[in-house]
């Protein structure tokens, strides 16, 4: 697996665990415009999730295309050796 | 407040709405016999297109009129909307590109086609048909339901108001069903731009107008001490419903049938990674049933309706005590598409599977054009049925359906997700972790609630609270995993030659 992989990986698990740690993020302090922090904790990682899910979005499929790449290149010489 | 501008608008916009649902025959046009064109678009959308299909269709009326509902209600665990709708996209991109490819590739227009030519098996892709349309019509039925909310709402006070929303509701069905069978899935992308268009400028309206209206949610909080955070006993309920719920809705056949109708799978991928921010417009209207607590004539009005009807009405009582009578109009036609839009995709995405994987198995023969025939046909039987249930049965037994619907819809995870990355599942162990995910689910469901009217869809457990869906999600896998481990299963020679060949 090459590395842009696995920072996609990364990027993708990241939300997973801002959500997963409801202990930490349940309380009603710091408030932002009267709204509870349980609240606008989960409505600002929205916009940071969807960020991140794009970027790891972009990382896969260039790795994807590049991989298939190599792999269309490879062929040929493979067949030229059998 | 409702005025004759309510009216007025409501009826303007709901005739652009079917006029652009019916334009949709001429969008990006292709030869609307063939299956892939009527029911995928000719897999011809951008990323901004499936953006605004895929997003219009998850967020449904039923969304935008229950989950408030219950916020009101219950408080912070129906919270639970705004992680699961972050993460199930996280789900989305993994898998729903990987599909792609493959339905590109081989031809499918449905989960349980790529079933059938994996493992091999007609059997195990007609159990994945038959739970998809299990799980979504009560779904469909739902979106009845929050249309049914919003008429309820602006003819408040009207005499005769039954009959006249059997009748308006009969008419907007009659020309929805008309445009999906025309248009096809290019008409509901369209109305899903407008409807989305519609939803944004509402939740921004409201929330803005009433908070300034009242002096902030801290205003609206203090009425409502209870709902501040979310009480400690909750904590693995909602977890696991955020969770569960997120690996669940890309098995409903709706978000399948949108996904594939995407250009390409980077399109796709991109498009489902930025959908979270299309949940920012529902974070925001979930707090409507909090928001009504510091409004105090609507807050009146709600409590004085009868239990039964009050739940499905906080949302539009809240726009039509606070906003102009015209926008009161514009916003319900919102909710009130926001309903007909999903409702003809999904009846789209089930007509698909009764068509291909289960009719077709009886009728091996069925010609390509006579598929598409029946599938609009069955697209348009399946928005009257749910119409039907809805009429003859009650709004909470929809309700109840849809409860259990989650749950029967994540018992094909193994054999459409999994099998997504592995070659190795076995396809009897697929079908028995099947069965005893649903007989448990179902069983576990009905002694929670004591084998009675349908109201919780939570258990108690040695960590505390959990959802159902998670323990016979568990049963079904430790089944899958352990016959798969002992006897692997092979995926069918011309599966594997297929996705390889260009």
């Amino acid at each position: 697996m090459d590395n842009k992989k696995i920072v996609a990986g990364i990027l993708i698990l990241i939300p997973f665990v801002a959500y997963f740690i409801l202990p930490l993020y349940n309380s009603q302090y710091p408030e932002a415009f009267g709204l509870p922090f349980f609240y606008w904790y989960q409505i600002i990682w929205l916009p940071i999730s969807g960020i991140m899910f794009y970027i790891a979005a972009v990382l896969i499929d260039r790795g994807g295309s590049a991989a298939k790449g190599r792999k269309r290149a490879g062929r040929p010489t493979k067949r030229v050796a059998k | 407040m409702i005025n004759d501008a309510t009216y007025v608008v409501f009826v303007f916009l709901f005739a652009v709405f079917i006029a652009i649902g019916f334009l949709g025959k001429k969008f990006r046009s292709g030869d609307l016999s063939k299956i892939e064109e009527w029911s995928l678009g000719g897999r011809r959308m951008g990323t901004a297109l499936v953006w605004f299909l895929v997003g219009a269709d998850l967020f449904t009326a039923y969304t935008f009129i229950a989950v408030p509902s219950s916020m009101f209600k219950i408080g912070a665990l129906y919270y639970f909307a705004v992680p699961y709708v972050a993460i199930t996209f996280a789900i989305a991109m993994l898998t729903m590109p990987r599909l792609w490819r493959y339905s590109k590739k081989r031809g499918y227009v449905t989960a349980a086609d790529f079933v059938k030519d994996k493992f091999n098996s007609r059997s195990l892709a007609m159990i994945i048909a038959v739970t998809g349309i299990v799980a979504e019509l009560p779904y469909i039925a739902l979106q009845v339901v929050g249309i049914q909310a919003v008429l309820t709402s602006m003819l408040l006070g009207v005499a005769n108001i039954g009959l006249i929303t059997s009748a308006a509701i009969i008419v907007a069905f009659i020309a929805l069903a008309g445009f999906t069978f025309v248009a096809g899935l290019r008409g509901v992308t369209l109305t899903a731009v407008f409807k989305d268009a519609l939803i944004f400028i509402t939740v921004a309206a409201v929330i803005i107008g009433v908070t300034v209206a009242i002096g902030g949610f801290g205003h609206a909080f203090a009425k409502a001490p209870t709902f501040v955070t979310l009480p400690s006993k909750f904590s693995t309920a909602y977890i696991s419903l955020f969770f569960m719920s997120a690996l669940a809705l890309y098995l409903y056949p709706h978000a399948i049938n949108g996904s594939l109708s995407a250009k390409s799978a980077v399109t796709l991928r991109r498009s489902q990674s930025l959908l979270p921010i299309y949940a920012l417009g529902l974070a925001f209207i979930v707090l409507f049933g909090v928001l009504i607590y510091g409004v105090p004539s609507a807050l009146a009005l709600i409590k004085s309706l009868p239990a039964s009807s009050s739940g499905v009405l906080v949302v539009p009582t809240l726009i039509a005590s606070t906003m102009p009578g015209w926008f009161v109009g514009f916003a319900f036609l919102g909710i009130f598409i926001g309903g007909l839009v999903p409702a003809a995709l999904m009846a789209i995405a089930i007509a698909n599977l009764l068509t291909r994987n289960i009719i077709k198995e009886a009728k091996p023969r069925l010609g390509a054009k006579l598929e598409t025939r029946a599938t609009k046909w069955f697209a348009v039987m399946f928005e009257f049925i749910a119409l039907g249930f809805v009429f003859i049965v009650p709004a909470t037994y929809a309700i109840q359906l849809q409860l259990l619907g989650g749950i029967i819809i994540l018992q094909t995870l193994p054999t459409v997700f999994i099998a997504l990355f592995t070659n190795k599942l076995n396809k009897y162990g697929l079908g028995f972790g099947w069965l005893a995910g649903i007989i448990s689910g179902i069983y576990i469901v009905e002694a929670a609630n004591h084998f009675g009217l349908l109201s919780t869809s939570l258990m108690s457990s040695p960590f505390g609270l959990l959802f159902i869906g998670a323990t016979a999600t568990a049963i079904n896998l430790v089944i899958v995993l352990i016959w798969s481990a002992i006897s692997p299963g092979k995926a069918s020679p011309a599966f594997i030659k297929g996705i390889e060949g260009a």
